[in-house]
């Protein structure tokens, strides 16, 4: 008899990247014949019938438990379960210093978080990321080891490939949009500041900042705000909050650039669903981030920041400033449709594999 | 000029893209100053970091967690059997919850302590790189040229005036024999004034004419001028001598209180480079111990 596939999960929540990939794993287990539950200590309204409490429920010892590691979250039977009926998959943790200077709550979360994997090194043997970086902090924190599994969200693949079309428009202005949380790892700011550079280059930016705000961290996006009024930027630069997911497509449809300056990424989601809509993706890569392996050898990608840079480098791939520069723009996009069909003959690759025989 | 290490573009290749880009830099009239000011821009409150064993934000969050409640399962409590365990645990979680909402004033009282614990641990920082920086015996070239200079720098001067002796020290001003010519704008208690007299040629601005050259200008307090404060920079620059230098002190305590002040307060760097264009080097731009900010920058 196949065991119930158990998934634990501090939280869900809409349009978040954990929360796709648990539902893909759910899907996927069941299409194979398993019973399926998930568990998760928060969860809105719209996911309960998805989605169950963490509070009194406990595990059988015949179910088999994928635990979603998330920091702040303690869920007791997943220590006491058998290591060989459970799975742990890790996406990653902010380093703390970011938050320090906006919430000291957010910052001990996070600590906790990092130190408590000592404590699941002890009882998870099996270990899945997303990328290396992530799968470093394991082994940093006493895992013997890990596997690297693709993230997987088949509405996005089967939605997209090779379906997609983008209306191209005749207006010169340069669109980019920088989408996620907007938290102090994200590095908003250096975001403002590349469109202050392509201002003064004249491409007549205008960027969205779309994502949701953790009330803590109000101060930070009060932060943003004034960079954007002291570097007169009213006009290019608009705070969209938290959208749906008909306006974040429509926003996608009119979008140019996808712009990440993030210091500190697990995978990097919106550099995938980009390459899927055929947007272009300008990012940084820093130590400890994963950037670099989700863009593979497509987008562009710099080693460091500097604004002034980050901006040249968008205008010489301008969609419609010259020829020049569209032509490249296009030649951008040819290598990104690339790299995101290998990324989908991963994904196919992954799902056909013995991970979903258990 | 700028900073970023490798760039990997599709198609070209790293010595090329690095050489289109530093010519359309350069195409653009981008000053390295200008690009640095606008990549060091920073609004953030500062670090609430850690230093030695106190970690405020470990401090916070242990203050926060209520610890697991007991399983019951050991023999002292061997009363508590069947769903009796299960209904203690339950009164213990309730109990936790109880307490952590009736002590909400309490958290907040603490979260203040730490708060100004970390305020004070910068403000010790401050002061001890402030005093590392100026102890007698450390040779950095500022001190250097001030004792070739016969200027007596020491930690009991005010530190603005310590800091107006080396830039002038930097200036060279003393090596004519001359005393430097300086305009302070607007010291209303008169106290800069005094202090230094002895050592420069003071102005006033209504002395000033069109001819005068001054070594710098001194604003003692920029949130108080009584003209609009980039008409006093345009003004006076105009008069000051290539390596001239201006400085000048704004209340931090403003800053605390209104971010829009922060911005109002960044906008000093914006006044020298749009109002005057000096286009000159900004020299140094620092807080003391946590109630003045200075800025001073020299003119090509």
């Amino acid at each position: 008899m196949k065991p119930s596939i158990i998934q634990v999960a501090a939280g869900l929540a809409e349009n978040d990247a954990i929360t796709n990939m648990i539902f893909a794993l759910n899907d996927r287990f069941r299409s194979k014949g398993y019973k399926t539950r998930i568990l998760a200590g928060k969860f809105p309204v719209a996911f309960s019938r998805i989605a169950e409490s963490t509070k009194n429920n406990t595990l059988k010892k015949t179910d088999f438990l994928i635990h979603h590691y998330g920091t702040g979250f303690r869920f007791e039977p997943s220590y006491e379960h058998p290591a060989e009926r459970k799975r742990i998959m890790f996406y990653g943790i902010t380093p703390s210093y970011f938050f320090a200077p906006y919430s000291l709550q957010i910052a001990g979360e996070l600590d906790r978080g990092l130190s408590e994997i000592k404590n699941l090194a002890q009882t998870f043997k099996d270990a899945y990321v997303l990328s290396d970086e992530t799968g470093y902090v394991l082994k940093s924190h006493g895992f013997a080891g890990y596997t690297r599994i693709p993230f997987t969200d088949e509405r996005l693949i089967r939605q997209q490939r090779g379906k997609y079309r983008r209306d191209r428009r005749s207006s010169a202005e340069l669109r980019l949009l920088v989408l996620g949380r907007v938290s102090p790892n994200k590095r908003i700011e250096d975001a403002i500041k590349t469109v202050f550079f392509l201002k003064r280059a004249g491409c007549d930016p205008k960027m969205k900042i779309t994502g949701v705000t953790a009330p803590e961290l109000s101060g930070y996006l009060e932060e943003c705000r004034n960079y954007v009024r002291y570097l007169k930027l009213e006009e290019n630069i608009e705070f969209t909050g938290p959208l749906g997911q008909n306006q974040l497509e429509r926003l996608w449809q009119e979008t140019d650039f996808y712009l990440t300056v993030s210091q500190h990424e697990g995978f990097c989601v919106p550099v995938i669903e980009a390459m899927a809509r055929q947007v272009a993706v300008a990012a940084c890569q820093f130590e400890g981030s994963a950037i670099d392996q989700t863009a593979g050898d497509a987008g562009i990608v710099t080693y460091g920041f500097d604004p002034a840079v980050m901006a040249e480098l968008i205008c010489m791939y301008h969609p419609y400033r010259t020829p020049e520069s569209s032509q490249r723009y296009a030649g951008l996009i040819k290598s990104q449709n690339d790299r995101f069909n290998r990324y989908c003959d991963e994904v196919s690759l992954f799902l056909s594999g013995s991970f979903f025989d258990v | 000029m700028y900073q970023t290490g490798r760039i990997r573009v599709p198609g070209i290749s790293e010595e090329e893209i690095h050489s289109q880009i530093q010519e359309r830099l350069t195409a653009r009239g981008l000053t390295p100053t200008e690009v640095q000011r606008i990549r060091d821009l920073d609004f953030s409150p500062g670090s609430g970091g850690t230093s030695g064993t106190f970690n405020p934000a470990e401090t916070i969050d242990l203050f926060e967690s209520p610890v697991a409640s007991p399983k019951f399962k050991s023999s002292r409590y061997w009363f508590f059997r069947g769903p009796a365990r299960r209904i203690a645990m339950r009164v213990y979680e309730i109990a936790a919850l109880v307490f952590s909402k009736l002590s909400e004033n309490k958290n907040k009282a603490f979260h203040n302590l730490v708060g100004a614990l970390i305020a004070q641990e910068r403000r010790i920082r401050d002061l001890e790189l402030f005093i590392e920086n100026n102890l007698p015996g450390r040779k950095d070239p500022v001190q250097e040229t001030e004792k070739k200079s016969s200027i007596s720098a020491a930690v009991t001067v005010p530190e603005w005036k310590l800091y107006y002796q080396k830039i002038t020290a930097l200036t060279g001003s003393y090596a004519t024999g001359k005393k430097p010519v300086i305009v302070v704008i607007d010291d209303r208690s008169g106290s800069v004034t005094s202090s230094i007299q002895d050592t420069y040629q003071v102005l006033l601005p209504q002395q000033l004419d069109e001819e005068t050259e001054i070594d710098g200008v001194v604003v003692p307090d920029w949130n108080s001028q009584e003209e609009d404060p980039e008409f006093n920079l345009s003004r006076f620059t105009r008069n000051l001598k290539p390596g001239g230098f201006y400085i000048a002190a704004a209340r931090r305590s403003s800053l605390r209180m209104y971010s829009s002040d922060a911005v109002r307060f960044e906008a000093m760097h914006r006044a020298v480079d749009d109002a005057m264009k000096i286009r000159g080097m900004i020299l140094d731009w620092w807080e003391t111990s946590g109630t003045e900010y200075f800025s001073v920058w020299m003119k090509k």
